[in-house]
């Protein structure tokens, strides 16, 4: 077996061809590589500025606790999504729940590994036994999974016996599940089941727009579906959005009347959006954008590209007239971010993950949880016009190297525009141990024990505080201006 | 092989060892022009550290080509992997076709990692274990994605049966 397809692979590797390399390979490649030096140098120059300033602060030149981060004024019993959301590594030491009446959720998340949700009340994070839910299919960024704006819902992808497919509504309150199989329309449902991916609730929770693809020939047909889960019924299939051969599929949006609209690859990357009767309102090349999300009233959609930016589109669906331009803010994000939006919360505000750029070309894998406010409506605004924004940050998440991706329960942040502080996971880095329990309470009478002595140690330990600060802001910006001066050189092989 | 820190070192491995180099990026993308920019990508990766290569520099860029693809795919969503064979049913390759070509459509329907397992373990002549080591994944993942290619081939093109084993 083994020498007889080593010889036939090797009949089609002679299709290769000789392959051309950019002679300006090198050149780039070195030239990356000075500046990750230079970054790094500069990373290791500001933390030790940072340490000596704080270290000084922390020796016993002074006897009084360092300032507590500001706290949030917060309703402790008030369902929200926890101010900082930690990607789950593996199962996280979870146990599997069986009992999938776990409550309303704020944030749901998949890794690869597993689903898991962290319930609003209280934000504790829980390892679900999905039925039919099959991680694998779902690693990486294809979503699989999503949570409904009030978060009292879980859409996935299923994949159960004899290959049967399709999609998967949890009731997180009753802990229901609802399933629609999907099949090619038209077509017998037994031969030419669906996969589903790329879930998005619609803004009022009503329907649930997908990527699916057949499941047996390597993804290659492709339809977009909407299916209204209240209703138990699939309310519209448009096959015409297939994209190009080679092509990454783009995640469709939909409206809470049901239309949906995606970035077609094979047409140019003409944004199509049609309504549940199949018919197209609209047909204008977005070649560069990615996803987005339907304005409350559909209107109008946001969206964004996949790579870092400095800006979304704001695309009035009634015409094809030139998109609005919002400008993301340059102090908070210097090198650009990729924006993976969520949710209009405004007539003027977008909720939105931000990954800020952290060098030319690479964004962090960490987000902002990011209110983005528009300078005016987008009524307001003129076709092809731009719009400066204001970002308030509500919340972190932190990704890591967890290779999670989150849904989260957009109502849950819209109504108030705020986060609440949860106790973090036990595998958050950084949670100390069970047995640190104790050490804590011990700091803590120790603390109370403690007199400051106030006076000029005060005004000392201001003044090693600043020194530190200052340091760390003077090596920010040397970070900065070396950053900005490689900012426009070429990076990445492969474009050549 | 002391550090080769030099431009024309480099060169001179760019000029010997692209065309294996896309052979195996060819298997792996089944594509010309992903192939061309899979092994830039990976030569490019490769000239950053070049200082910092000890030894043959191929095993090292080589690794890089394989789990760009796979990461690669992960990070753009390559959903689409087939080429236009539309709607072909299981079993649907003829039995009569060319071998290769049978071979070459089967292969057009695994995933990137499926085919990046099959190309290390029967064009590379990998084991099992060095997969795991080189795409620095676990031994029982390499095994059930090499499970799994194996019978989506036997699934897509059962006259292959010869070729790839009747399987368990």
């Amino acid at each position: 077996m083994t020498d007889q397809l080593r010889t036939v692979l090797d009949r089609i590797a002679d299709d290769a061809g000789p392959g051309t390399v950019d002679p300006s390979l090198w050149g780039r490649a070195r030239h990356a590589r000075r500046v990750q030096r230079r970054l790094r140098v500069a990373a290791a120059a500001a933390a030790v500025v940072a340490l000596a300033g704080l270290g000084l602060a922390g020796t016993g030149l002074v006897d009084d606790e360092p300032p507590a981060p500001p706290v949030k004024e917060q309703d402790s019993d008030r369902p929200a999504v926890p101010s900082t959301v930690f990607g789950v590594p593996g199962d996280g030491g979870l146990d599997l729940e069986t009992d999938l009446a776990v409550g309303p959720a704020s944030v749901a998340i998949a890794n690869g590994t597993d689903a898991f949700v962290v319930t609003a009340d209280d934000g504790v994070y829980h390892r679900l036994r999905l039925p039919g839910y099959d991680a694998a299919t779902y690693d990486e960024e294809l979503r699989g999974i999503a949570l409904s704006p009030d978060g009292t819902q879980l859409a996935y992808g299923f994949q159960g016996s004899e290959s049967r497919t399709g999609l998967r509504v949890l009731d997180l309150t009753t802990g229901t599940v609802w399933t629609e199989r999907l099949w090619w329309p038209g077509t017998d449902p037994e031969g030419y089941n669906l996969h589903a991916w790329d879930l998005q609730w619609s803004p009022d929770g009503r329907y649930v727009g997908m990527s699916a693809a057949l499941a047996w020939v390597g993804n290659t047909e492709h339809v977009y579906l909407v299916v209204e889960p209240a209703a138990r019924r699939v309310a519209h299939a448009d096959v015409r959005l297939s994209p190009l051969l080679g092509e990454a599929s783009r995640p469709p949006m939909v409206s809470s009347t049901g239309q949906i609209a995606a970035v077609i690859p094979k047409q140019q990357g003409l944004l199509r959006v049609s309504d549940v009767t199949g018919r197209s309102t609209l047909g204008r090349r977005m070649q560069h954008l990615w996803g987005g999300r339907f304005s409350p009233d559909g209107r109008w959609l946001v969206m964004s590209g996949r790579e870092l930016g400095p800006t979304v589109d704001l695309i009035r669906t009634s015409a094809g007239s030139e998109p609005v331009t919002a400008v993301l803010p340059g102090k908070r994000y210097p090198y650009d971010a990729v924006v993976d939006l969520l949710a209009w919360t405004g007539e003027r505000q977008v909720l939105a993950l931000v990954q800020p750029g952290i060098g030319p070309s690479t964004a962090s894998p960490d987000a902002d949880l990011a209110l983005v406010t528009l300078d005016r409506a987008p009524d307001d605004a003129a076709a092809g016009s731009s719009l400066e924004t204001d970002v308030e940050v509500l919340g972190r998440v932190l990704v890591g190297e967890s290779r999670s991706v989150v849904s989260i329960a957009t109502d849950l942040v819209s109504t108030d525009a705020s986060t609440r502080d949860f106790d973090a996971p036990p595998f958050a880095p950084g949670t100390p141990s069970p047995d640190a329990g104790s050490g804590s309470a011990g700091r803590d009478g120790e603390a109370g024990a403690q007199e400051s002595s106030g006076g000029p140690t005060v005004a000392l330990t201001t003044l090693l505080w600043v020194v530190g600060a200052v340091g760390l802001v003077v090596a920010g910006v040397f970070v900065a201006s070396v950053a900005r001066r490689t900012r426009h050189a070429p990076s990445g092989a492969g474009r050549g | 092989m002391a550090p080769m820190a030099d431009e024309p070192a480099f060169a001179e491995f760019v000029v010997a060892r692209t065309p294996a180099l896309m052979r195996t990026a060819y298997l792996l993308t089944r594509d010309h022009h992903l192939a061309e920019d899979l092994v830039q990508t990976a030569l490019f990766k490769a000239a950053m550290q070049w200082d910092r290569v000890e030894g043959e520099p191929e095993p090292y860029v080589r690794r890089i080509l394989y789990t760009e693809n796979i990461s690669r795919w992960r990070r753009r969503r390559h959903i689409v992997e087939a080429p236009a064979s539309h709607l072909a049913e299981p079993g649907a390759f003829d039995a009569d076709v060319d071998l290769k070509v049978s071979l070459e459509r089967a292969l057009d329907c695994l995933t990137p990692k499926q085919r990046t397992v099959l190309v290390l373990r029967y064009y590379e002549d990998l084991t099992e274990s060095e997969t795991a080591r080189v795409l620095r994944i676990g031994l029982g993942t390499v095994k059930s994605t090499h499970r799994r290619a194996l019978q989506r081939l036997r699934t897509m093109a059962p006259h292959l049966g010869e070729l790839i084993g009747a399987g368990t």
